[in-house]
């Protein structure tokens, strides 16, 4: 029950980043890699974390998928982000949180990302006639890279 | 399951199974708001859950997209609009925190006591609905009677009695005056003798008792493993209150308690929620006697521009843990808004925690989930 | 004439009580409205309906006319004779147990040797006709509320027969008639008291009310059997509903709690009809504030509560009582 060892688990799959705006509490920022975000949440799992949600955001070249988990009874967060490859997929881990399942349709029907793995892929908020839509990607040449949003890509 | 339309219905009475399927709502009298759930029955028990939401979506986070992050501020409210301070404070904080605008105490010790008001407008308002689902009738009138003071109360400085947007980026829009706080102190009083109308009303009761006592039981690890938040998780004894865990504000100043459950099912969730209206009008007799003189609004430039970087920022809402999280790009204009709403957890677990009950059960289960749709639907 | 003058007297008596009868019906569903609208509305503080007439008296009157002026619209796929049969088959048998009812010593349009019975076999009508409704309709949620009739009434019928019989034991005859007569002295409500209560509870949920109201369970069937109901055809079914609580009231009254029996008011002539009144409203006074009192109890707690308690108690009254009797 102690954040350091959940701290050096974690960081044999992940690289530390620097928040530059730090939330009241204590908050850990890293990214991870798409091929490394199910071990990653299975050991946040293991440790009693709690998926609080898991979201996406339009950046250049590729979108990225940052995943907020907080740990109840020491009130320590931890944001992960993973950053796309080409082929705009990443792994689900609706199987370790299954309250997954929602954000990452929500996620897919949104921006258009695809999560392997996830089974239920009906469209979660919008109309079915709607698919493809994509509401939150921005307007062509209006994304802009990781650096200009304050991500530190490492 | 994916069974949304009429042939699939028929295939599934052929099936031979002796199972149909049950189109609850989006018109139905506890299904509050506009959720529909397709419910695979057999006979009166429950076998499938499948929640259709997305009726009253608005699609807020694009329009914070595309408006300077202060003229988004009515939306806020517009997602909760049962409990819709404490999305205008959760907004206002994640803007100051970026900024660094320093907020004058007598502003914070202001939205304190509007949130908490709001907090317990949001909780009698439950306590009706949770008790109508049961199918008794009396007590949402005796709590819209309560629930009507403390609208009054908030109109009289908000202006509005729902969609609030009281909260402004350094301050709060108006100062309260001393009619203001005698108001709620004679409101203090006189929730703290209703409680134990409704205990009598609706505590003792047997049948209350039957219907609530270990039905729907969250354990830790559902609600771990589906983000359950607020009073729902407390229900299950994991004392996590972002007031608590996470001071914001100035919740740190003050001497209230978590109140948590034991067994997290329908009944401990009452009890949390009805000893956490009493916590609740703990932190508001003490910010009415510690209030400062005092500014009410630190000065903001018209046009606010937000430093490049992500930040986010959590509040306890009356439902859960609500979570701002912004990226900018350095100009008035957010790049990235995302609430992450409680609802939207709690509602999403109700399938696996539902499956196999009696109809009424699930209906109570629902209820006493404290769900509100458009916040879900956003 | 001699043709008239030799048709038995039953032949003028039962249309003119009908008459009579179908108009108390219509009346006590007017009064019945408007008190439960009032009671209801002055124990949620509220005033209840005040605006047509004195205090909203005339409120119900004009229910009455809007509902009658309103489409019966019959769903497309529902069994269209049977779905119009129903609200008949609802009211009628409803209407029937006042002809045997012994309101006052000399008003009682017939007293049958087998009154209770009779009472008793159109009472449980009522369950065919909710039955016919939720399955006509071809709707989920009316199926759902016919079901959950059906089983009930099957479950509460028993105790309601059971502790009638106790009472019916210790004065020995079927005719409501006898049985008034007898407690002229002292009430079966205190020589059966097991048997009063067990019959009431059951009562209750034989007229579906709160807080067994499951076959109308507002916040799980949305409207259960009447769903799809509307207009007259609607009204039909409360009506139904109102004179039931009417009757098994009166029956309580008339076995239980002495009939007409009581001390002769001053400057009243017929107060033995007042008597009868005033008790039957005070039990469905009773009704009301069970339904704006408690929540609803579950199914299979409602079914478990007359299997495992009702019927074993009301058996065992009745051995009781019989062995009594018999000593």
């Amino acid at each position: 029950m102690d954040t350091g060892r959940v701290i050096k688990e974690i960081e044999k799959i992940s690289v530390k980043t620097d928040c530059i705006h730090i939330l009241p509490g204590v908050e850990y920022e890293c990214s991870v890699s798409a091929e490394n975000i199910r071990d990653f949440a299975s050991v946040l799992y293991k440790n009693n974390y709690m998926l609080l949600y898991l979201t996406a955001i339009h950046l250049e070249p590729y979108p990225a998928v940052v995943y907020q988990f907080v740990w109840p009874e020491t009130k320590f967060r931890i944001r992960a982000v993973v950053f796309c490859g080409e082929n705009k997929t990443v792994p689900t881990i609706s199987d370790i949180y299954n309250g997954a399942n929602w954000y990452e349709r929500e996620v897919m029907e949104f921006f258009g990302i695809d999560f392997d793995g996830l089974e239920d892929k009906r469209t979660l908020i919008l109309d079915e006639s709607d698919k493809g839509l994509y509401p939150l990607l921005k307007k062509e040449g209006k994304a802009l890279d990781a650096e200009a949003t304050g991500f530190k890509t490492n | 399951m994916t069974f949304k339309n009429e042939t699939e219905s028929e295939n599934l009475e052929k099936s031979g199974q002796h199972k149909f399927l049950l189109n609850m709502g989006p018109q139905h009298p506890s299904t509050h708001g506009v959720l529909r759930l397709v419910l695979e029955m057999d006979g009166e028990y429950v076998t499938g859950i499948d929640p259709v939401i997305g009726y009253g979506h608005r699609m807020h986070e694009k329009i914070a997209e595309v408006r300077p992050a202060q003229s988004f501020l009515p939306n806020t409210a517009r997602m909760d609009y049962v409990c819709a301070l404490p999305y205008n404070h959760g907004y206002v904080s994640l803007l100051e925190q970026m900024t660094g605008i320093e907020v004058p105490e007598r502003a914070e010790y202001i939205r304190v006591i509007t949130v908490e008001l709001n907090r317990l407008a949001s909780h009698l308002l439950w306590l009706g609905t949770f008790l109508l689902d049961l199918g008794a009738f009396t007590p949402i009138l005796y709590c819209f009677d309560d629930r009507e003071q403390i609208l009054d109360i908030l109109e009289s400085v908000t202006g509005s009695r729902l969609t609030y947007s009281f909260h402004r980026v350094g301050g709060v829009y108006k100062d309260i005056d001393d009619n203001f706080i005698e108001k709620s102190r004679a409101f203090i009083k006189r929730l703290e003798k209703r409680f134990s109308v409704y205990d009598k009303l609706v505590t003792g009761n047997i049948i209350f008792r039957k219907r609530t006592e270990g039905v729907g039981i969250v354990t830790s690890d559902i609600a771990r493993r589906y983000g359950i938040t607020g009073p729902n998780l407390r229900g299950s004894g994991i004392s996590y209150d972002v007031r608590k865990a996470f001071p914001y504000s100035i919740y740190s100043k003050f001497d209230f308690e978590v109140p948590v459950g034991k067994n997290g099912d329908c009944l401990d969730r009452y009890y949390v929620r009805i000893n956490e209206m009493k916590q609740s009008l703990r932190i508001l007799s003490q910010a009415l006697d510690m209030i400062p003189e005092g500014d009410i609004r630190a000065k903001v430039p018209k046009k606010l521009k937000i430093p490049k970087g992500q930040s986010s920022f959590s509040v306890e809402a009356a439902r859960g843990e609500l979570c701002y999280y912004m990226v900018s790009d350095g100009t008035d204009v957010p790049y990235r808004l995302k609430a992450r709403v409680p609802s939207y957890g709690n509602l999403s677990a109700l399938a696996e925690i539902c499956e196999g009950m009696l109809l009424a059960d699930l209906v109570a289960v629902m209820g006493s989930f404290d769900l509100v749709i458009p916040e879900i639907d956003r | 004439m001699d043709f008239i003058a030799n048709l038995p007297p039953h032949f003028f008596r039962i249309p003119i009580a009908l008459t009579l009868v179908i108009s108390l019906v219509f009346i006590n569903a007017l009064i019945m409205v408007y008190l439960e609208r009032k009671i209801a509305g002055h124990m949620q503080f509220r005033l209840g309906p005040m605006e047509v007439g004195w205090h909203g008296v005339l409120q119900t009157a004009i229910d009455a006319v809007k509902l009658m002026s309103k489409q019966l619209i019959v769903p497309e796929k529902a069994h269209t004779k049977l779905f119009r049969i129903a609200p008949l088959l609802a009211f009628t048998p409803a209407v029937l147990p006042f002809v045997v009812m012994p309101f006052a010593p000399k008003l009682q349009a017939v007293d049958i040797n087998i009154g209770i019975i009779f009472i008793l076999a159109m009472a449980s009508l009522n369950v065919m006709a909710i039955f016919v409704a939720g399955w006509a309709s071809n709707n989920k949620y009316g199926l759902l509320g016919s079901m959950r009739s059906v089983s009930q009434n099957i479950a509460y019928e028993i105790p309601v027969l059971f502790s009638l019989l106790s009472a019916v034991f210790v004065v020995g005859s079927f005719s409501l008639g006898d049985i008034v007569g007898y407690q002229s002295k002292i009430w079966l409500f205190m020589i059966q008291p097991i048997a009063f209560l067990i019959y009431f509870v059951s009562s209750v949920a034989e007229t579906n009310r709160a807080p067994f109201d499951l076959p109308e369970a507002e916040s799980e069937l949305t409207a259960g059997f009447h769903t799809e109901y509307s207009g007259m055809a609607f009204a039909l079914f409360f009506l139904g509903e109102y004179t039931e609580m009417f009757v098994v009231s009166s029956i309580a009254t008339a076995v239980f709690l002495g009939g007409w029996h009581g001390f002769p008011l001053p400057f009243f002539e017929y107060s033995s009809v007042v008597w009868f009144l005033l008790k039957t409203y005070f039990l469905m006074f009773l009704m009301i504030w069970f339904r704006w009192t408690f929540p609803r109890v579950r199914f299979d707690q409602l079914l478990n509560f007359s299997w495992k308690y009702l019927i074993p108690f009301s058996l065992v009254n009745l051995l009781i009582t019989a062995v009594v009797v018999k000593l």
